[in-house]
């Protein structure tokens, strides 16, 4: 890249690159702006607010580590993380291989490939208030679900009992999400090239070996990728819990971020939630790195 | 050298998130008041003399009122002919209707923003929590001159009363009351339960009309969310109970009492006596919604909203449904509920010349003919759709004052007013909320309600109540200070 950059007209090297960065820096600058306003500040704000009393009208006060003392010594906030922690976890289980099988299942059928990729598509365009509307419904107890249970002869499943929600909602979840994730790995198996299918199908290959050592390999990256976006996105998952139970039944839903948003919009403790965004965001950035590093690792090796 | 850049950049945009960190505290404190050309905050205006403009002087002043939503046109086009009438007296004043409904989750959003109006309409169950964060302000010196304060109905005002100031004007309040779907009882063939049932009645009446096969609860009580304390706590009352005392300075929780335990015990029942939704994460919303569509035949809530609701949006006959009182515990007992109600608010982000303006013109009309032809002609447009007036059982006035009959007249006029059996009114007992942490308490007893709602087998309520309770101490009761 360097080298297109230095082109060869005469001209004092340095100076004609500070003036080729003054441009690119011109037009990064609407970029900085908006990520200022809209991102940076926000953050420095929530790591400021996590240190005072949060008050519109008679000013903030500084409390110094109170927030954060109030907060680790909230019951809730182990129950949330413990919720989290299961939450992502079953999630995994029950969720991440979903779109993957779904993905290499849609291309290896011979027809109605292109009906069959919108069908997992239309879950995500479902907008979301319609959506707890029907899995309300779905998971009511005259609902399809149970009346489809009852009719071959079971008994009716009970979604809303406290052992149960956490599964109720990973299969809503699920059933949202896996739609672009599908797409996403699609995309990732039409990268593969074809020659490596048929050289293997030549050395006799079914298709369970197929997958096994040509499919899932090839995809190995695209999966890891997506199971850190999953990681982070289920790690702040609260929408369907708030939506759905509210928290309960007796906190077994209450996730991380649904007990942020309490704190924040039921109680209005503006610095507890900051402090509780700030461990947060502390948690996810150390992940990150983690997570980088293993990725550098295993490519090295 | 492309690394030596990079870290250039980035500690440009370091310096960069720094400054506006510093500059963004200091304004974060103003930001509320500069975030309007014309208003500094109000603690600024207070400490600087300057800034006070005399009084003799009437300097322009806007102000934002409550608006309706943009389909309710009949109650817009009343709000903006009230506000021509007051700008007509009150040259200096202009007034911008904007609409944004009171929502809790909300209020907070808006008054960071500062872009709540300066007037807004809010329920009897937030006074602590807007007083207490200084986001409305204390009315009680507009009111000390302000000739009507005194017709005001007690009752009415009392929950905006707090440690012997005012902060909000009433328009209408309420008592919790039980909505009953009559037309399941007849469906059933079971008989209506006597209007001064008590809590086996209840339970009684609701399992007789239950029906688990085809999704029908014999009573809906809220258990998601904040709701479900709110709808607990009317059984409290009714027990005797309290959720608190106030001695010292100190605020003791006393929900874990007997009358508690007796409350929670009836939700126990209710669980045992499989009469409600097995979805029990059921919020206001939620709840009214089974309600309006036949899937439960008992509810709860504030005095007519459901009844209104079911009729005017559910579309059920107005013959259909029945209003009864939260049940005593015992033959002959108190009928206690929750009283609620909605009020009027001043925004405490406003600069005093706009807070005075926002008074007077929600109370311009307080006591005056034109409010009552507001009323007249709202039932008129009802009537034109189909719908059913229902007025609140209590109103800003007292009901034995002449204001008060000429509001009767008003309603006797039209045949789309329903009418509450007038012994409802003499059973109905309505206490005021806890006054400190309310929200916090709701909070609190929704988790123990749902665990009662989702346990199986026996448990240990009084454990809960006080595992409650004491958890909520700690976090939240020893935390206030009475001044």
């Amino acid at each position: 890249m360097e080298l297109q950059l230095d082109s060869p007209i005469a001209k004092p090297g340095l100076r004609r690159r500070t003036r080729w960065y003054f441009w690119g820096l011109l037009f990064l600058i609407p970029e900085i702006v908006i990520f200022f306003i809209f991102l940076w500040v926000p953050i420095a704000k929530g790591v400021a607010y996590s240190f005072y009393n949060v008050d519109f009208v008679s000013g903030n006060s500084f409390v110094g580590l109170q927030n954060y003392s109030e907060v680790l010594s909230n019951p809730d906030f182990y129950t949330a993380i413990k919720n989290t922690l299961v939450y992502m976890g079953l999630a995994l289980l029950i969720g991440f291989w979903v779109p993957i099988a779904m993905a290499i299942a849609v291309s290896e059928l011979k027809w109605f490939q292109g009906p069959a990729r919108i069908v997992g598509y239309l879950p995500s365009i479902i907008p979301a208030i319609v959506l707890y509307g029907m899995w309300q419904w779905f998971y009511d107890p005259v609902g399809p679900i149970n009346t489809f249970l009852n009719f071959i002869g079971l008994e009716s499943f009970d979604f809303y009992s406290k052992e149960h929600a956490v599964f109720s909602l990973i299969i809503l979840e699920t059933w949202q999400n896996f739609g672009s994730a599908t797409l996403i790995y699609i995309a990732g198996l039409a990268a593969i090239p074809r020659d490596l299918y048929e050289a293997s199908e030549l050395d006799g290959a079914g298709v369970w070996a197929r997958i096994r050592y040509v499919t899932l390999p090839s995809l190995k990256n695209l999966i890891l990728l997506l199971l850190v976006l999953q990681v982070i996105a289920t790690s702040q998952a609260f929408q369907s819990q708030l939506l759905m139970f509210g928290g309960g039944p007796d906190n077994a839903t209450l996730t991380y971020l649904l007990l942020t948003t309490r704190e924040a919009f039921t109680y209005f403790n503006f610095g507890k939630a900051s402090a509780m965004g700030v461990i947060m965001f502390v948690v996810l950035v150390l992940f990150s790195i983690l997570t980088i590093k293993i990725r550098k690792g295993g490519e090295e090796a | 050298m492309k690394m030596k850049k990079s870290l250039l950049i980035s500690m440009l945009v370091f310096v960069i998130v720094l400054a506006g960190c510093a500059s963004g505290n200091k304004n974060g404190d103003n930001s509320p008041g500069s975030a309007s050309p014309s208003a500094s905050s109000p603690v600024e205006s207070s400490s600087t003399p300057e800034a006070t403009p005399s009084p003799a002087i009437a300097e322009p002043v806007s102000i934002i009122a409550y608006a309706f939503p943009a389909d309710k046109t009949e109650e817009n086009a009343t709000l903006n002919a009230k506000i021509k009438r007051f700008e007509d007296k009150n040259p200096n004043v202009t007034i911008t209707p904007k609409y944004w409904k009171y929502e809790n989750t909300e209020i907070a959003i808006k008054m960071a923003s500062n872009s709540a109006q300066t007037e807004f309409t809010t329920w009897a169950t937030e006074a602590n929590l807007l007083s207490g964060k200084k986001w409305i302000i204390d009315l009680t010196e507009n009111l000390a001159n302000w000739p009507y304060a005194k017709d005001l109905n007690e009752f009415a005002l009392a929950p905006f009363v707090i440690e012997g100031k005012t902060y909000g004007i009433p328009i209408d309040a309420y008592g919790m009351t039980i909505t009953i779907n009559k037309k399941l009882f007849e469906q059933k063939g079971v008989p209506l339960p006597p209007l001064d049932w008590t809590w086996d009645e209840l339970i009684e009446a609701a399992k007789a009309v239950n029906d688990p096969a085809k999704g029908i609860a014999g009573f809906i009580p809220m258990g998601k969310g904040t709701e479900a304390g709110w709808n607990w706590t009317n059984f409290l009352y009714a027990a005797g109970g309290e959720v608190q005392t106030v001695a010292d300075g100190k605020v003791t929780a006393t929900f874990n009492s007997e009358s508690g335990l007796k409350a929670l015990q009836f939700y126990k029942d209710l669980k045992d006596a499989n009469v409600i939704p097995k979805n029990w994460a059921l919020g206001y919303g939620d709840a009214l919604t089974l309600f309006n569509q036949g899937r439960g035949a008992m509810v709860m809530c504030g005095s007519g909203n459901a009844l209104d609701g079911a009729i005017n949006q559910g579309g059920i006959n107005k013959d259909d449904v029945l209003l009864y009182p939260i049940p005593s515990m015992t033959k002959g007992g108190k009928h206690t509920g929750v009283a609620g109600g909605n009020y009027k608010v001043i925004n405490g982000l406003a600069t005093k010349e706009q807070q005075k303006a926002a008074f007077d013109f929600v109370v311009d009309e307080y006591f005056t003919d034109a409010y009552l032809d507001s009323i007249d002609a709202q039932i008129t447009s009802q009537k034109a759709k189909n719908q059913v007036y229902v007025p609140q059982l209590i109103n800003y006035w007292n009901d034995s004052s002449d204001y008060g009959k000429k509001y009767e007249e008003i309603l006797a006029k039209h045949d789309n007013v329903y009418q509450y059996s007038p012994d409802l009114s003499k059973l109905m007992e309505s206490k005021p909320e806890a006054t400190y942490e309310t929200q916090a308490y709701y909070g609190e007893m929704a988790n123990a309600i749902q665990k009662v709602f989702t346990s199986k087998g026996d448990l240990d309520l009084q454990k809960i109540l006080d595992d409650t309770a004491a958890k909520l101490q700690k976090s939240s009761f020893d935390k206030v200070k009475i001044e």
